[in-house]
């Protein structure tokens, strides 16, 4: 049995503008981010006793809690992360509201990256050490060199295609044209496009590959009992789970006894082991998607299809609106914005809200994963 | 860039670049001519004071 299950929910969601060179700091959008996530729950900043953050996160939550005026904070967790993180902050608060450690979490993720020298690739040394020294001398230095190459083992073994790939982000980028907030929002992608677009690491192209950006996104969680008053329709957590699958090595996971088995697959295993749901009961999938083969990985991995068919899975549109499994819909990472995932988050609470600008009909349960790549997490949200 | 499984110790696997002889540039071997699953010999480049393994189609 589970003591988690349904005993918080997310009552609050914000974010600030996604764009290139918005004004601020980081901690000036984290700050603006989790202020409107609490005007939006109907809670005052004093209320908020929990904290949940990333450990890349450049905003501390000393800092988020004198910035919002916040009184005593007596829950604090960190989970690694990047792009593992956003569905483990909310299992995190979540757990912490469940034993009693925590009334209200606040939960959060704010970047600045759409400048080229703020990406940490742009800081590759010379010479590199230690786990770096046996794969970046070859010329895998960014995460999408190093992605490319497992995308590449999918099509080898199990027959995928770039037109898989080009599923996914023509998908996702139909869902972004509904949201007039996502970066995409009124730019229309062609499967032409797609092929025509140049190459960023073979067999990835440029649509394979999500946006940089800048912007922030937070979230406010409390208990089942108080949600139940709460001014938002509340998304409960039914189920989580975080993974780190045998052997697996962060991104380049080439060297355990199975590359293509990711970190879905051990983040699977503990997401559905207490849930009253299985893949079949999702309505929609929030998927993350830094570049297009992860969302075929996911699915794998999560068993929304076998082993090797996550590329036909994507065929016919099932993706897309009005799909067997829409995925992505307000654009996900590849054409709303990329902040490391936690706009799955938001978007997941949409959709069970039925606010979402690609909104399912019957959404009772929403999954929402984070990346396959690194270690990682996953949640189902019911209405 | 090839993932490269030792036929000598099939537990291990190396990360390199293709090259089509030993001191060869590493754009010198033609992509279309590669297959996941074709065997390679070893070679070393070296560059300034590092050997790297380097990667023969045969």
């Amino acid at each position: 049995m589970s003591l988690l299950k349904d005993r918080a929910a997310i009552v609050g969601i914000g974010q600030t503008a996604f764009g290139k060179a918005l004004d601020g700091t980081e901690e000036a959008l984290a700050v603006a981010a989790i202020k409107a996530a609490l005007d939006d729950a109907g809670i005052a900043p004093r209320q908020v006793d929990g904290l949940v953050s990333f450990s890349i996160e450049e905003t501390q939550p000393d800092a988020v809690a004198r910035d919002l005026g916040m009184g005593d904070i007596g829950f604090l967790a960190m989970t690694p992360g990047g792009g593992g993180g956003a569905c483990a902050q909310i299992g995190l608060g979540a757990m912490a509201i469940a034993l009693g450690q925590a009334e209200v979490v606040v939960a959060w993720r704010s970047r600045k990256r759409s400048a080229h020298a703020s990406r940490p690739w742009a800081g590759t040394q010379p010479r590199v050490r230690g786990r770096e020294m046996w794969i970046r001398p070859s010329g895998l230095i960014r995460p999408v060199d190093e992605i490319a190459m497992l995308g590449r083992r999918h099509m080898a073994l199990y027959g995928t295609t770039r037109d898989h790939f080009a599923n996914v982000a023509l998908a996702v980028r139909a869902h972004a044209n509904r949201n007039p907030l996502a970066l995409m929002g009124d730019r229309m992608l062609t499967r032409e496009d797609y092929f025509a677009a140049r190459a960023i690491s073979e067999p990835l192209g440029l649509f394979d590959c999500c946006l940089e950006t800048d912007g922030a996104v937070a979230a406010v969680l409390t208990s089942a009992e108080r949600a139940r008053d709460s001014r938002q329709k509340p998304a409960y957590i039914n189920a989580f789970g975080q993974g780190i699958s045998e052997g697996s090595m962060s991104m380049s996971n080439y060297f355990g006894p199975d590359p293509l088995r990711g970190q879905s697959w051990a983040c699977a295993e503990a997401l559905w082991r207490h849930s009253d749901f299985g893949p079949r009961d999702v309505a929609c999938a929030q998927i993350y998607d830094a570049f297009t083969p992860e969302v075929i990985f996911s699915l794998e991995g999560y068993g929304f299809c076998a082993r090797g068919e996550g590329g036909d899975f994507t065929a016919d549109g099932a993706l897309g609106p009005g799909g067997r499994l829409p995925v992505n819909t307000s654009g996900g990472s590849l054409s709303e914005a990329y902040i490391h995932g936690f706009n799955l988050v938001s978007e997941g609470v949409r959709q069970i809200r039925g606010t979402s600008t690609s909104q399912v009909p019957e959404p009772h349960c929403v999954f929402v994963s984070s990346s396959d790549g690194v270690p990682t997490s996953a949640i189902l949200l019911r209405s | 860039v090839a993932v490269v499984t030792l036929a000598e110790a099939p537990h291990l696997r190396m990360v390199g670049n293709l090259v089509a002889g030993p001191q060869a540039a590493i754009d010198g071997v033609d992509p279309a001519s590669l297959k996941i699953g074709m065997p390679l010999a070893v070679t070393f480049r070296r560059v300034e004071d590092v050997a790297l393994p380097a990667w023969v189609p045969l």
